[in-house]
């Protein structure tokens, strides 16, 4: 199995801000991969660091081989990005957005047709794909972002916060689709998210990432069985906030409330 | 070069379906000249209707010949007469009809000093009620009918006390021939006068033409950066596999789309409000081509490319601007910065010549790229290329500077973290735009 996303000391200052500090992290080809830290801890630093947003202070990333920071042009024909308040461009259809965006990856107007008819059936719009984004709600526009991240079939899907904000039918089909696009086209992931429901559904590991630092990798249920606890909810809380807050770690274990849960 | 057309592609249909742009930024500016023309039209019909269709109201104190020829001669002239003799004048500003709006007044002496050689007064009320240009139209055709009358007076007296001389010899001892040489050649019965408004007519097409342009062009490429920014899409265009310079150029290219459209239509409406402005003028025959003053084509092409440099000048300083700010909001109150060196040029050139102001004024137009449309627009007649060919130079430099940071911003990650906020600064943009924007400048964490 090869390396999709290897990082060694990344580090990212902003002045005299540390957004991230030495972090080393390893992604296997094929693997969907969760960053899990709470606000500000560096999750979507490290993710527009890979995706060639921003460069790095100090350190290196590579993705199946290739230098982020050397070669960013090479990155980018191999990789799809999902911001987490991604917007799509109002004026244009759904279906026009993913030609625009399919655009870039070939100049061959029956392989652009092909990837955007595959952006079509994974957007699942019907024929509201027709219709200008504007008139979207968040769901329909974030399935839309979805399929355009998915489309091209890249090598590595970075996404930030991929079901942010969505209900619950909504939220659902998105982690089914990346589900799928990851058992039957071996694309590789990387996400963060807030949502423990989610992690535990899509991800096959996770790093736990506190003020730009790694404080745990492992897979879900191997932390929740390391840190004794009922859920990743449980692990997350007791990682980012148990050695500071004693008493909610004791609350945390207490054999009622955990009977209670 | 795939890339950079569906860009292009892109932004044109953002652009053309965007109401909020389209309406305000082309539809508006694109019909206000018609309008302005139909409505410069309207009032002239109006004038002339009130010119052709007066009414007075005629208190005769008199009873000699004097008055009745006076009399002749506004009948003669279509005017129609209410006798109100019987009346004092002040009776009829009491009550005024609405059949008239001039009250002539004849006094009792009238014929009598006419007949002897002497000289009396008569009186016109005007009775105004909304102050308009048309109310005071009928007493200003009146007076020249009385002129005519008057004439006829002062022919007869000279003609009785001169009668070896032509009346209007002993008027005019000396008679003036003021007339124009343009390369050269005398053009016959016409005035530099003449020559030097209709020119100005023409000099100002140019500069209002490119005013507002580049005004629209560089907002539309402002917008366009800014919004990327505010809904949240330039992040995601940043990752695909396109080069900075191709979204970059990208974005110039859609405006010139846009924009070329528009100068066009700009141009068809201020065609149209300058034809009716002429319209009004004695000097609307005059023709500039006739007299030797046609545009050479050297100065058309000169025009244009100083034009075209002048809308990528504009619009790469546009761009840079907008991709410093954080939303629309902010982008179109930074383009004040631009405003000011747009407006300066265009203001100062249209009126005088650029030797004619001082040095240090003329210092400051030769430094701002978008003085050489209007400078090109004079020296199509004038044939002083010189300064222009300098002047493109110039601007290629600029431009090729401007470009250069533009595409320096888009390739690092400034672009996203570099931003200017005029949202809580003073006056939004208001007198100082560029001191507001460097208060709002912050790092984004």
């Amino acid at each position: 199995m090869s390396v999709a996303v290897e990082t060694i000391g990344l580090t990212k200052h902003y002045k005299n801000v540390i957004a991230l500090e030495n972090l080393s992290i390893k992604v296997n080809e094929g693997e969907v991969f969760g960053l899990i830290g709470p606000n500000g801890a560096g999750k979507s630093t490290t993710l527009k660091i890979l995706t060639t947003l921003l460069t790095p202070t100090s350190g290196q990333a590579t993705i199946f081989g290739i230098d982020v920071a050397k070669q960013p042009d090479e990155i980018r024909k191999i990789i799809s990005y999902l911001p987490e308040e991604a917007g799509s461009y109002k004026q244009l259809t759904g279906r026009e957005y993913l030609e625009f965006m399919a655009g870039f990856f070939d100049d061959d107007p029956a392989k652009t047709n092909e990837v955007v008819q595959r952006g079509v059936e994974i957007a699942g719009l019907d024929e509201r794909i027709d219709d200008r984004t504007k008139e979207y709600s968040k769901g329909m526009r974030r399935r839309l972002l979805i399929a355009r991240s998915l489309m091209t079939v890249p090598r590595l899907a970075v996404m930030d916060e991929p079901a942010s904000g969505l209900d619950v039918n909504h939220a659902y089909y998105v982690r089914k689709i990346i589900r799928e696009y990851v058992e039957n086209q071996g694309v590789s992931v990387l996400l963060s998210s807030h949502n423990m429901l989610e992690v535990e559904f899509l991800c096959d590991r996770i790093a736990l990432i506190d003020d730009g630092i790694i404080i745990d990798t492992g897979t879900p249920k191997g932390l929740i069985e390391k840190y004794d606890a009922m859920n990743l909810e449980e692990v997350f809380i007791k990682v980012t906030r148990g050695e500071d807050d004693p008493d909610l770690a004791d609350h945390l274990t207490s054999p009622t409330n955990r009977g209670a849960e | 070069m795939g890339a950079l057309f569906n860009i292009i592609r892109k932004e044109v249909k953002e652009m053309v379906r965007d109401p909020r742009l389209l309406l305000g930024m082309i539809i508006v500016p694109v019909l206000i000249f018609p309008l302005m023309g139909t409505a410069m039209s309207a009032t002239v019909e109006s004038v002339e209707q009130s010119a052709s269709n007066i009414n007075i109201a005629l208190i005769n104190n008199d009873i000699g010949n004097g008055s009745a020829r006076l009399i002749d001669v506004f009948l003669d002239k279509g005017v129609t007469i209410h006798d109100r003799s019987e009346y004092a004048p002040e009776e009829l500003f009491d009550e005024p009809d609405p059949e008239y709006s001039v009250i002539v007044v004849i006094p009792p002496d009238f014929s009598y000093n006419i007949e002897n050689d002497s000289s009396v007064v008569v009186k016109f009320y005007t009775i105004m009620e909304t102050y308009s240009i048309s109310e005071e139209i009928p007493s200003s055709v009146l007076r020249n009918y009385l002129r005519e009358y008057i004439q006829v007076i002062v022919d007869e007296r000279l003609t009785e006390a001169f009668p070896d001389q032509e009346p209007w010899m002993v008027e005019n001892p000396v008679l003036l021939s003021n007339e124009a040489v343009i390369h050269g050649e005398i053009v016959e019965n016409v005035s530099p006068g003449r020559i030097s408004e209709q020119m100005m007519l023409q000099s100002m097409m140019i500069p209002m033409v490119m005013m507002m342009l580049l005004i629209m062009a560089a907002q539309l490429a402002a917008t366009s950066v800014a919004i990327e920014k505010e809904e949240k899409t330039l992040e995601t265009l940043l990752t695909m596999p396109v080069s900075r310079n191709s979204i970059l150029f990208g974005k110039v290219g859609g405006v010139v789309a846009v924009s070329i459209f528009a100068v066009i239509a700009y141009m068809a409406g201020l065609s149209y409000y300058i034809s009716s402005m002429a319209s009004m003028s004695d000097d609307a025959g005059l023709n500039l081509a006739e007299i030797g003053l046609a545009p050479s084509t050297t100065g058309i092409i000169l025009l244009l490319v100083t034009l075209f440099l002048s809308l990528i000048a504009a619009l790469s300083v546009a761009v840079l601007l907008g991709a410093l700010t954080e939303d629309v909001r902010s982008a179109q109150a930074l383009m004040g910065v631009l405003y000011v060196p747009i407006f300066i040029p265009a203001i100062a050139l249209m009126l005088v010549d650029i030797s004619q102001l001082p040095s240090a004024i003329q210092g400051v137009i030769y430094a701002i790229p978008f003085s050489y449309p209007v400078l090109a627009a004079k020296a199509m007649y004038t044939g002083l290329y010189t300064p222009i060919f300098f002047g493109i130079i110039y601007q290629v430099i600029f431009t090729a500077v401007m470009i250069l940071l533009a595409g320096k911003l888009f390739s690092t990650e400034k672009i996203l973290t570099l931003k200017i906020n005029l949202k809580n600064s003073k006056g939004k943009g208001g007198p100082f735009p560029l001191l507001n924007a460097l208060q709002g400048m912050k790092k984004k964490k």
